[in-house]
Parts: structure tokens; sequence; C-alpha cells
């Protein structure tokens, strides 16, 4: 006879402890019965008194969330496998809202919408749970956005600066580099100590392995949490997966730490709850959106916030005094073709604290990523910058913006006066600057020292195909170099005449040594 | 299809509400029992089904059939019933009917499931005991299921206790395997 291997569940105390502690009592439960089963959706008979949003214990350990509460009955989105249900069984109340595990263990963990591990590195003993919905900090709790959250990209921490507890969307096409920015400002917390969550809506199991593989190889999955809910998965779970991922996020931000969240995307997380919304019998609106697509994004967005030490004291019954927390929420948005009117895409932008347009046109051209300077905004970030980003940064939105329209037009000229050529000279060095490879994202200090170079005119003189190579070097000349001054500066990201003269002497005695014209 | 306990709700509340007004609750209860009898049957459901049939013909069967209970107002609702296509509606009606009555009397039904036979005096004390908890009048509706091996489980409505070996053992090995 085959025997089953031992489980962790059956040593001899635990077993002793479980049957002290087992309560014998009856059971009282309230059961309902199933009347329907299709698409995902249990259609319930009886629990009068179940509650909006509870947990529904359904046959064999499967679980649904009740969200419709009807006079003659309750609509259930099944979590998981329906095969196994059919009508005439019974379903019990829990009493419980649904809640995930969070806390620290689940860093560098892979994990379905419901906190269960799916990476193959065992279950998660997580100490805490807390409920997926919960209502964000109300305003005598927030505190303005005012520490830098550095995406490590030139393009990004320059011309749209986030913030701490900022929400910033990253919108474009498909194929534009939308992952690859989220991905870059992951690894850029490496050494931070900001904790990641990266919740993966809707996406191809492929996609999701591949960030994870990533993630892995540059060393940053330790300070991460992967939420995914595949294409593959029920739309119930790619519908919470949103919020189980905020739900975790909350947990560093109410213990005074900050994190940053990902939703990519929101785009298919709307259209995960069109299908549970149109299969629960909800009245479509446009685009055959329910009613409160809004409120749907806007009760998730609002709780990415920065919040003041009351907050974290109370969440924590005073453990953690004198420390503010965040959460950073970076949420992606797919258009179709550019349409940034769309019904989703406009919600969103309404909702968070700034854009990043990422345009198909611009990739193609080589320029990655491919910020489109314009159509891009960071309407809290500017007050969080550090003062040598704010110094050396400050005007390169407006002035790539207006050198986009200058070469645009003066392609039509024949011949151009000396400022306007200088000025097309200095755009396309700029330009040039904001380029960044993927995977490699700066310190404060390399993105100040090539600011500056680019300002004071110290590129000038080399040609524009070579500048990235020229960065490269400088980069690592600072490095061996200058390895005490680049720390200094990653640390206070001040801008004064000690750290201009320094500055200088740097590329001065770099361009000395070197030929680059 | 529309929910059919959605349609039958303001016809059973306009009828309970009509004969408690009027007091004549036990006599629309024998009524719509009745009434609710004729319109399951296999032949009259096919009749009721049949678009080609005038509802006159309905209304004039479902009189025929009943003539002795109904009184003139009983005749008006089931004409009403007829003229509005609602006749197949009529069990649900008395259905919801009862469950106004019952909890206007404060009376409900309670399950029992046992896994032996439950004695006579047993019967009377769980009965009285029910009647306690839920401060109501309690039918009791046993039945006995051998597999849920001792103990009793008790429905109430939507609630149910569930005292069962069964019950406790299959808890024990869920808490167990946690």
């Amino acid at each position: 006879m085959q025997v089953k291997q031992l489980s962790p569940t059956e040593i001899s105390d635990l077993i002793k402890q479980r049957i002290d502690t087992f309560n014998l009592k009856p059971e009282i439960r309230t059961e309902g019965t199933i009347v329907s089963v299709k698409d995902g959706i249990v259609r319930l008979y009886g629990l009068d008194d179940v509650m909006q949003g509870e947990m529904i214990e359904l046959e064999d350990q499967t679980y649904g969330l009740a969200l419709n509460l009807e006079r003659d009955s309750v609509g259930v989105v099944v979590l998981g496998r329906t095969e196994h249900l059919s009508e005439g069984q019974t379903a019990k109340c829990t009493g419980r809202i649904l809640e995930v595990p969070v806390g620290e263990v689940l860093l560098g963990r892979v994990v379905d919408a419901l906190g269960n591990s799916i990476d193959g590195k065992g279950s998660i003993q997580a100490e805490l749970t807390s409920p997926i919905e919960k209502v964000a900090p109300g305003v005598i709790f927030r505190q303005p956005v005012s520490q830098p959250m550095q995406t490590g990209l030139k393009a990004i921490d320059a011309m749209v600066p986030i913030g701490r507890g900022q929400r910033e969307l990253i919108i474009g096409d498909r194929q534009t580099g939308k992952t690859a920015i989220a991905i870059d400002a992951i690894i850029n917390q490496r050494h931070t100590g900001v904790k990641c969550i990266y919740v993966a809506i809707g996406q191809k199991a492929s996609s999701i392995a591949a960030v994870v593989r990533k993630l892995e190889e540059h060393d940053a999955l330790k300070h991460t949490i992967i939420v995914a809910a595949t294409a593959s998965d029920p739309a119930a779970m790619q519908y919470i997966a949103a919020y189980a991922g905020c739900a975790m996020g909350e947990y560093f931000r109410d213990k005074g730490e900050d994190a940053l969240i990902i939703y990519d995307d929101l785009t298919k997380h709307a259209w995960a709850y069109r299908q549970i919304s149109l299969l629960l019998r909800r009245p479509p609106g446009r685009e055959a959106y329910p009613g409160d697509i809004f409120y749907l994004h806007s009760r998730l967005l609002e709780r990415a916030a920065r919040v003041n030490p009351e907050w974290v004291e109370r969440a924590t019954d005073g453990k953690v005094k004198g420390k503010t927390g965040s959460l950073t929420a970076l949420p992606v948005i797919e258009t179709q073709a550019g349409d940034v009117s769309a019904f989703v895409p406009t919600n969103v932008i309404s909702i968070t604290d700034g854009q990043i347009f990422l345009e198909t046109g611009l990739f193609n051209s080589g320029i990655r990523p491919a910020i489109n300077a314009g159509l891009s905004v960071s309407r809290v970030g500017g007050a969080a910058q550090t003062k040598i980003m704010k110094k050396l940064a400050g005007g390169i939105r407006i002035g790539q913006a207006q050198y986009r329209e200058l070469a645009a037009f003066s392609q039509f000229l024949s011949d151009l006066d000396e400022a306007t050529r200088k000025q097309l000279e200095r755009g396309q060095r700029i330009t040039e600057v904001m380029k960044q490879k993927q995977y490699v994202p700066l310190s404060v200090a390399e993105q100040g020292t090539i600011l500056f170079a680019v300002d004071q005119g110290y590129l000038d003189d080399v040609p524009v195909n070579r500048i990235a190579m020229f960065e490269q070097e400088l980069n690592s000349y600072l490095h061996t170099n200058y390895s005490d001054f680049v720390e200094r500066l990653n640390k206070s990201g001040d801008y004064n005449d000690e750290v201009i003269q320094t500055l200088r002497t740097i590329l001065e005695s770099f361009k000395a040594n070197q030929s680059w014209d | 299809m529309a929910n059919l306990s959605s349609i039958a709700r303001p016809y059973a509340f306009a009828a309970f509400e009509y004969a408690r007004d009027k007091e004549q609750l036990p006599a629309w209860k024998a009524f719509l029992a009745s009434a609710a009898n004729v319109a399951r049957d296999k032949t009259v459901v096919k009749l009721l089904a049949n678009p080609e049939i005038e509802t006159a013909k309905l209304f004039n069967l479902f009189q025929e059939v009943l003539a002795s209970l109904l009184n003139d107002k009983q005749k008006n609702f089931l004409h009403l019933l007829a003229d509005h296509e609602r006749l197949l509606v009529l069990p649900e009606i008395a259905e919801q009917f009862d469950a106004y009555y019952a909890a206007l009397k404060k009376m409900s039904t309670v399950r029992v499931v046992t896994a032996v036979e439950i004695e006579d005096g047993f019967r009377q004390k769980l009965t009285q005991a029910l009647a306690r908890r839920t401060e109501r009048e309690v039918t009791l509706q046993c039945e006995v299921d051998p597999t849920i091996l001792g103990g009793a489980i008790i429905r109430i409505g939507d609630r149910v206790i569930d005292g069962s070996v069964r019950g406790k053992l299959t808890r024990l090995l869920e808490f167990s395997l946690r």
C-alpha cells in the first residue's frame, strides 16, 4: 500500500494543540441555494442577511464575492473554477469581507489575486491579513508630496518628476515601452528601501514570467511583490487583483514606509469589471461600461497617498512614531491608436496627478523612452525634486516641447539664423541625452552630471551620434575617480557653488583626457 | 424570463392586505391554495401556456372548477389575473401569501434533520425550545438522514444550526489541515 508523505501539519505537538483549541460547539451559519450558474456568475436564493462584498463559501473550498444584492436573489462572482458547481447546491455566508495576506513575507514572491503563492516556492505564512477594499485616508491624515520617487530614467526624473505618494499615469499605445518604464522604476528602488508591488492584470502569463525573470536578474525581486491575474484567470480575479495589490502596498504605507505600486494595466481591469457588470445585468453605459467605472478607478487610486505621522501612529498602535508613510501609484493605460479621449483613459487622466504620454512615432524614431514632452505633465512632483534636478532640469520639458515644434517648422526653411540654429543644436543634444537604455536606471549624481554637461554647453562640440558613448564613459569616469562625491551628491541632492565647481572640474578633466570631436 | 417571485409579489401582497383588512384571511388562504392547485395541474398548465386560448375561457375554467369556494371579490381577483395573463403565477402567489400569513401569525416551519427517528417526548421539548428561541410558533418538519451520523441539523429559514457529528468531523478535518 502506498502511504501519502508526511505533511508539515502532521507534527504531534501541532496536532495536540489543534485538538486542544478546536471548537466543538454547533456551528451556526446562513445557507442559501444555488439557482443558476453561468459565465462565472452564481445566483443564489436565500441568504437574506448577506453583506455587499462578503465572501460566500461554495462547494469544495471555492469562494465567491457577493456583488449584487437583489430582492429575490444574490449575484455572486466565483473566484476560481466553476465546473463543479451546479444548481441546488448550498452556499454559506462567511461573515467576512474578502481579505488577502499582507506583510514582508510576500516580498520576493509571485502571488495570485487572493494572495496564494503561484511561484512554486511554497505556501505563504503571513501573520496578517487585510481587507482588499478599504476607504482611503481622509484629508486630516494626509501630508503634501515632498520627497522624490526616483525612477532612474533621466527623461522622467527631469521632465515629469514623481514624488512619493503621487499617482502618475503611464499612458500609450501597445509596444511603446509602458511596462519598461515601470520595471526600470522598480529596479531603481534596489537601494532606496522603497517596497514595490507589481500588479499584472490580464497579461499573458509569458509576459509576467519575463518580468519576474528580469527583476530577478537585476536583483530587484527581493523588494517586490508580484500580484498576477493572467488573461486566463476569471474576470473576477482580474478585477480584485488591483485591490489586493493595493492592500499589500498599504501595509507598508501604514507602518511608515514608502511603497510603489504599478497597475499594469487598468484598461484590462476596466474590461474585466465591464464583463462582470454585464453578466450581473447591471445597465451598460458609454462603451458598455457600467455607471460606476469612474468610481472603480478613483477609489483604487485614492488609496495611493502620503500619510502623516499621526496616521502611521494610529495604524501601528503607537509602535511607530514620527514617520510618514507613502504609497506611490503608477497606473498603466493602453490606448488604441493614440486615442487619449476614449472613456477609460480620460477618466484615469483626470484622477491621477499627471501622466507620462508615450508615442509610437517617437519610439520608432529611436527616442526611448518615447515620452512626448508636450503632453506629459506631473502636477505635484516638482515640489518633490532634489535641488540639483530642479535647477538643471527646470526648463527641459518646456524647452523640449518647443524644440520639437521648431524642428518640425524649420524643415521648411532654407537657411536659418544663428540663434535658431543654436537652439536646434541644443535641442538635438538634449533629446539625445534624454534617451536611455532599458534596465540601467541612473542615480541622482549620474543624471545631474550629464544634465549639467548639456546645460553648460560641454556637449556642444560632441557629435550627436557620440553622446550616448560620451555619457557612458563619463559615468564610469565619475565612479572611478569621484566616488566620494557621487555618494555625497546622491544623498544630499544639493546644488551649490561647491557642487558646481566639482562638476566643472570633472567635466573639464574628462574632456581633456579624451577626444570627442 | 422575468423572475416569477417578482411578478407574484404585488398580487400576493395586495391579496394579503385586502384579506387582512376584511378579516377573511383563512378563506383567502384556502382559495389561493386551491386555485394554485388548479394552476399546477399539467393539463391546465398546457392550456395556460397556449396563446390561442382566450383569457375569458381560462377565467371561466377557473371559475367553474372553484365555483363552490369563490365569492365576488375572489372572482374579481381571478379576473384580474386572467386579464394580465398571470394565472400561471398562482402557485407562487399562494406561496408568498402563506409566507405573509405565517409572518403575521408569528409561525415558522423548522426543518430538523437527525440520524435516527426523533421520539415524541424529545420532539415536544425541541419544539418548545425552538419556540422560545425564535419567539414564534414552531412547526417541526422532521427528516431522517443516517449519513449525518449523529446529532441534528436545524434549519430556520436561511439559518442553519449544525450540531451533527458529520459537520463536526468535517470541521475538525478542515481545522487540522489548515
